[in-house]
């Protein structure tokens, strides 16, 4: 049968003229709809897609290898970009200047200066350090760089950090763990919170109340301590995906208890509504009520909530490797990236080391915002 | 009687007869939202006299609640009075409250003084946090010049008065505390603290058990022959208009269509919708008598019909007429007016 | 050889068959306070009550709130489990079963003959389902039909019986009136093609105009289908028009049960006395007359007064009533229709129907 209906005149016939389409939108339809409406969820949205265009391109979007230092550009500023060159052409190709680095003979302090006799063109697909992308696939090409690869220089797009490795670089690799982080242990909270907040609401009686005693419980520990005493009994000596996991695990140890508690609270009142007693008396089963009838009610609202809750974990991590729980380097995530911003003296100096924060801001703000958006989304039937 | 707030400008409007409390005159209230333009009342026209019961009744969407938020302006964000003029009679001088600022002394002065107004679900007119006895006579020295004690003199006088048992004891308990016929008198009594000279009741016994809706009915009859005051009395239960009111006005889809006494839209109705509600209404009499539903339902005031609003569901529609332009209100009889090309209206149209 | 009917209670003649007989009814629910949650009173919600259900007649519980209409509603479908008493039910040629002690399964077969309709039109319907599944549902749990194609056609042919056009099947519930969503829901609870049809204020919430279509669709789907219909509602004037047989409910008991106009014109409880007296009626020939208006608000069925539940607003009251609970008794004389009444002082009384004014008996 298809989707489109012919609008019959009968004597009791459709009074509310809604597009046709959305007589028969379904409810997903009806929340994208919506969510397009709110401009600040829809660009955030785009900003994230940006973000994970780099978590899975990494090797692809970062110009430089983060691991490869060149002693002689430690600290460097990022670059100029020029498009009009000394004589005042403007050019439609960008380019940089060569940075001359000089010692303070009585401070030590080094200072970078451009030279204006040696230009770099910038491009987009140039070629550069050889990587693997996922390990599998052997290229050269980057996003963009300088477009005659050199050993000696770089393209310094936000600076270099102490070791000489190119910030940029590190900032991009930096998402694959900070911002997968994020999802793994939402998604861990999300089946965990379902699950037996789930069970807690439908069954009722005591196991209702042994559970929510114990949500209680857990949600009366404070977080950071617990996180940190958690963190400090990992061994030092893991490999990096096994102390990833156990952080994940660290992380959403209380992070399930709140979706528990809201899905415990919706099956509660969702009980009572008519058509699901209604459901009850047509003879359906208690599964069929489950997934038929309770848990669509409250998905969409249900998403929304796990999106807001992405940002917790992102701070999460982000604060424990800062303070060197966590993850420790060679690993590299936005809060590994943050430590080097711990000594004031590097601060003060090269203020660009502290760029990977305003990534870290940037992307909790675009969760936050698309999180909104979804929440607001979610109810499309609640103004009927 | 002395007021300790000026009231603003008189109108230049002809003065209204003095027995007019209040006029409204082809007011127009449109609600504004991303869907579009409702027209919520469009060109709505009645007097109500001094002590006079004037019933406003129609089904959900009809305008009936907007007219009176209109009257108290009390309007939603969205909501505008677009035309119109609504005329207090304030002890001679002639206010029209369209043209009042909503937030302002003048329609402060008014509200709870003067107009006065019951809702639906008494729950909502009553702070959960204060007793009864704090609101009223808050409410009491707001509008008038009178210590503490004096103040809850008079509140515990109008509790007495409403009916509610125990006063000097029940003045101090929350709603929450008290049961819903007792809820009900207190609201009431909230809303007669200062003797206003007009009542707007927006339907106040919908939510109630019909013996406690017969209590307050009779409630509202006494003190209504007592303080010679006025009610406007908006419901969609044609029974209650026909036991409370002294004229009526029915509504649909925010325009008038029929207005005159009670006993001529009862026994005399003309226009066909009212004609229709009342057959489709069951009687309390004897004997099994037919009801004859009105065919259709409400449009979508998204997509109000052209012409008369009621024509794709009237019986007596007459093509070539009743959709192509909406018709006038004419009298047909002293004091009773319809709205409907049956009985005229044509010839302005030509 | 068919199997032998329930024998009738106090209700009707002999050739009349119930199809369910509701015997000793009660539902209590607990009143608990304090951290261990202990029982600290009971909510008598509704208490020994007992009614036959005559096949293919539509019989009202009437009542102001709290009376326990709908709980008992919710108990003869054993939507909620009663704390005692039996729901017989029995269909023509098959013996009669006691829902109340019926496993799951068995119930879920009798379900499919006993069906319900709800007040709320906007929360009745799920709303992320569309009027196809809505329908279908019933049909698709109880295996009813084969395929996509005969269910299509089943649900179609539901909905034009609600009189409303087959194509909207792919439609969601937000895309209809409140009238219409009602009719959805009749639909629904037709599908099964059951005996008895339970509409719990199924009018209620809808538009004076709507109601009236509603009323006569019921009216109309009764007679095609051969339903019998117990219909709870607190309109008077509605139940006047709808029901056959009335049953009056007060603090959780019945007070009088009666056939309509009998109830209406010559009650014999002081209560529906009072119902009647305080209802309104359009006409403004009869405001004036004189009125009956109880004192008091509708007693609490978590702290029922001793004796008749009523005394305290009974203008009739005298010592018996406070101290001895009336007995739901036949008051009505010999050879005409049963009229039970439980007040100690039914025979004696003179109580005042509804009024009939000089036009109306002109008429009659």
């Amino acid at each position: 049968m298809s989707k489109v209906i012919e609008i019959q005149a009968t004597e009791s016939g459709p009074d509310i003229p809604l597009d046709q389409k959305v007589q028969v939108a379904s409810q997903w339809q009806l929340i994208r709809w919506r969510f397009l409406q709110h401009k600040l969820a829809v660009v955030s949205l785009f900003v994230l897609g940006l973000f994970y265009f780099a978590v899975i391109f990494a090797e692809f979007v970062a110009p430089y290898d983060p691991e490869i230092f060149i002693a002689r550009l430690t600290l460097a500023p990022p670059h100029t970009i020029h498009f009009t060159d000394a004589e005042g052409n403007f050019t439609i190709r960008p380019f940089i200047y060569r940075q001359v680095k000089t010692l303070d003979k009585v401070t030590y302090i080094a200072s970078y200066t451009e030279d204006a006799t040696v230009a770099y063109p910038l491009g987009l697909f140039v070629h550069g350090d050889p990587y693997k992308l996922w390990g599998l696939f052997e290229s050269d090409i980057h996003l963009f760089g300088m477009v005659e690869h050199d050993e000696e220089t770089r393209f310094s797009l936000l600076g270099q950090d102490t070791y000489g490795r190119d910030l940029f670089s590190r900032i991009v690799y930096g998402t694959r763990i900070s911002l997968t982080i994020g999802l793994v242990g939402v998604a861990m909270s999300f089946i965990l919170g379902v699950t037996i907040g789930g069970l807690s609401g439908y069954l009722g009686g005591r196991v209702d109340l042994i559970i929510q005693r114990v949500i209680e419980s857990l949600r009366a520990i404070p977080t950071l301590p617990l996180w940190m005493g958690l963190s400090v009994a990992l061994p030092p000596n893991w490999p990096l995906l096994k102390t990833y996991f156990a952080i994940v695990i660290i992380l959403s140890i209380v992070g399930w208890t709140t979706i528990a508690r809201e899905v415990r609270g919706r099956f509660l009142s969702l009980r009572e509504e008519d058509f699901v007693g209604a459901a009850e008396l047509d003879g359906a089963s208690n599964l069929r009520i489950i997934f038929r009838y309770l848990l669509p009610s409250f998905m969409s609202f249900v998403i929304a909530r796990l999106t807001l809750a992405i940002p917790g974990m992102i701070l999460g991590e982000t604060a424990l490797s800062f303070i060197g729980l966590g993850l420790q380097p060679p690993a590299i995530s936005w809060g590994v990236l943050l430590r080097d911003a711990q000594a004031i003296r590097v601060l003060a100096l090269s203020p660009w080391i502290l760029l990977p924060a305003v990534f870290v801001v940037i992307s909790i703000l675009a969760f936050n915002f698309v999180g909104d958006g979804l929440r607001d989304a979610a109810d499309p039937y609640g103004s009927v | 009687m002395s007021s300790t707030h000026p009231i603003g400008t008189p109108v230049q409007d002809p003065a209204l007869p003095a027995d007019t409390l209040l006029s409204v005159r082809n007011l127009q209230t449109h609600f504004f939202s991303r869907e579009g333009t409702v027209k919520a009342v469009d060109g709505v026209t009645f007097d109500v006299k001094q002590g006079e019961i004037l019933g406003i009744a129609g089904e959900s969407g009809c305008g009936k609640s907007v007219t009176s938020q209109s009257i108290m302006r009390i309007l939603p964000k969205n909501a505008k009075i677009v035309g119109g003029e609504i005329l207090y009679n304030h002890q001679g001088q002639v206010i029209d409250l369209t043209a009042v600022d909503p937030n302002g002394r003048v329609i402060r002065a008014i509200r709870g003084k003067e107009i006065s107004m019951i809702f639906q679900e008494p729950m909502s007119a009553f702070s959960p946090v204060h007793t009864i006895g704090n609101q009223i006579i808050e409410t009491i020295r707001i509008h008038q010049p009178m210590s503490k004690a004096e103040a809850r003199e008079q509140a515990i006088e109008m509790l007495h008065r409403v009916g509610m048992p125990n006063p000097g004891r029940n003045i101090d308990q929350y709603t929450f505390n008290l049961s819903g016929g007792m809820r009900q008198r207190a609201m009431v009594a909230l809303a007669l603290s200062c003797r206003p000279k007009l009542l707007i009741a927006d339907e106040p016994t919908t939510a109630v058990d019909v013996t406690i809706q017969a209590q307050i009915l009779k409630l509202l009859r006494e003190i209504q022959a007592d303080l010679g005051m006025a009610i406007i009395m908006i419901t969609h239960d044609l029974g209650v208009i026909a036991e409370l009111t002294d004229r009526v006005m029915i509504m649909y889809l925010g325009k008038e269509v029929e207005y005159g006494s009670v006993e001529n839209l009862f026994h005399r109705p003309k226009h066909p919708y009212t004609r229709g509600l009342l057959a489709s209404i069951p009687k309390m009499a004897p004997g099994r008598i037919e009801i004859e539903p009105i065919e259709g339902s409400v449009p979508s005031p998204y997509a109000l019909p052209t012409g008369c609003k009621f024509h794709p569901r009237c019986r007596d529609f007459m093509r070539g007429v009743c959709e192509v332009s909406e018709p006038p209100l004419i009298p047909i009889a002293p004091g009773h007016e319809v709205s409907c090309y049956l009985y005229g209206g044509r010839e302005e149209r030509a | 050889m068919t199997a032998p009917t329930i024998p009738l209670g106090k209700a009707g003649n002999s050739n009349e068959r119930a199809i369910i007989s509701v015997r000793n009814l009660v539902k209590y629910f607990p009143i608990e306070a304090g951290f261990l949650r202990r029982q600290v009173g009971l909510v008598k919600a509704v208490d020994d009550v007992s009614f036959d259900l005559i096949e293919g007649e539509t019989l009202a519980l009437v009542g102001e709130s709290g009376c326990g209409k709908t709980t008992t509603s919710r108990c003869v479908i054993q939507a909620l489990k009663p704390t005692a008493g039996q729901v017989l039910f029995q269909m023509d040629g098959t013996p009669a079963v006691d829902l109340t002690q019926l496993d799951k399964k068995a119930l879920k077969v009798a379900r499919r003959n006993i069906r319900m309709i709800y007040q709320d039109p906007y929360s009745s319907l799920n709303p992320r389902m569309t009027l196809l599944q809505i329908i279908g549902e019933p049909l698709v749990i109880n295996r009813a039909v084969k395929g996509r194609a005969e269910l299509e056609e089943r649900v179609a042919e539901l909905l034009r019986m609600v009189r409303l056009d087959p194509g909207a099947m792919n439609r969601y519930p937000h895309a209809f009136s409140g009238g219409q969503r009602q009719r959805i829901a009749i639909a629904r609870a037709l599908s099964l093609s059951p005996k008895v049809v339970i509409a719990d204020e199924a009018v209620s919430a809808l538009d004076v105009s709507v109601q009236a279509q509603i009323l006569n669709l019921l009216k109309e789907l009764q007679k095609e289908l051969g339903l019998t219909y117990l219909f709870v509602a607190h309109n008077l004037a509605v139940v006047k028009y709808a029901a056959d047989r009335v049953a009056v409910m007060y603090a959780g008991k019945i007070v009088e049960t009666a056939e309509t106009e009998a109830l209406y014109i010559t009650p014999k409880h002081p209560y529906t006395e009072a119902l009647l007296s305080a209802a309104p009626n359009p006409d403004p020939d009869t405001r004036n007359r004189p009125r009956i208006v109880l004192t008091g608000d509708v007693a609490d069925a978590g702290n029922l007064p001793s004796g008749c539940a009523f005394h305290p607003r009974c203008q009739y009251a005298q010592d018996r009533c406070r101290q001895e609970t009336p007995e739901l008794v036949n008051v009505a004389n010999a050879g005409e229709p049963a009229h039970l009444s439980a007040c100690h002082f039914a025979k004696e009384l003179e109580l005042v129907g509804i009024v009939v004014t000089a036009a109306e008996a002109r008429n009659v």
